[in-house]
């Protein structure tokens, strides 16, 4: 069951990720990414922030996103993300398996009509 | 306790190439630094700022992740960077060696397609498989060497 949760967490994670990247239009990095993802969902998802970052890093070896590094070497550098369009349209799969999942779900439970 | 000795935690998780540990530390200390300056703008001392963002970091939990994320991808990196430049001189054997061994005939070959179709192999390759610049590099600095050693004394067997 643990093993479930963590999957479902970790599934969960990459497309609110893939939905904030596509929102906001524009490269973000990792702290920025934590922030507005918690500011989104009002502090009701909370996890370990560090987290994020192998997740990050998974889904950039998956082609999902992106990173280009600003800044000089020896200065302060910042990794920045972007979505790909092959995220684009993982997320669009996600997305939809995600409501028939939940208007299923609902339909079982009996908190939609049918 | 400093950024450092956090990282110093996240490290003593990490067993990956010298490269891919300082760009991952180095994301994660703009993290960490990002953490403890908002922190302490809300009123926390340096000491219950860093803390605080050690805390929600989750520090052994992100090095042990990190590594599993990248230990596979490292090794299929070095496998194929490895084996690149293997390949690559076994065709120009095969291109631009005649059957004695020697290279005399060698400029016939740059009329051949598939002479530059594995130029080009050896340099984009790399370059588009792998994030570490330093294995195309590699790689073509082993092809063209060669190319030129054999080029400059086609006589020389192989």
């Amino acid at each position: 069951m643990a093993g479930e949760l963590d999957q479902m967490r970790k599934g969960t994670t990459t497309m609110a990720i893939l939905k904030l990247l596509t929102d906001v239009e524009e490269p973000l990095h990792g702290y920025e990414i934590i922030r507005r993802l918690e500011a989104r969902s009002q502090g009701y998802f909370r996890f370990k922030e560090g987290l994020v970052y192998p997740r990050l890093h998974l889904m950039e070896q998956d082609g999902l996103l992106e990173s280009r590094w600003i800044g000089e070497p020896g200065t302060r550098r910042r990794k920045m993300y972007t979505i790909t369009e092959e995220g684009r349209h993982q997320l669009e799969v996600e997305m939809q398996r995600w409501q028939t999942f939940s208007q299923q779900m609902n339909q079982l439970l009996g908190l939609e009509a049918a | 306790m400093s950024v450092d000795r956090v990282l110093d935690r996240v490290r003593a998780q990490l067993d990956l190439d010298a490269e891919t540990e300082h760009e991952l530390l180095e994301e994660l200390r703009g993290h960490l630094e990002d953490a403890v300056a908002a922190a302490r703008a809300r009123g926390l001392d340096e000491e219950e700022a860093l803390a605080e963002a050690a805390d929600r970091f989750g520090v052994e939990e992100v090095g042990r992740e990190l590594q599993a994320a990248h230990v596979g991808w490292g090794t299929a990196d070095g496998v194929v960077a490895a084996a690149l430049p293997v390949v690559c001189a076994l065709a120009l054997r095969w291109l631009v060696f005649a059957p004695d061994g020697t290279a005399v005939g060698w400029r016939e070959v740059l009329v051949r397609p598939a002479f530059w179709v594995v130029s080009l192999a050896a340099l984009l390759l790399p370059l588009l498989k792998f994030p570490r610049w330093r294995y195309a590099l590699a790689s073509w600095a082993f092809f063209w060497a060669l190319t030129m050693i054999f080029f400059a004394w086609p006589a020389l067997r192989w």
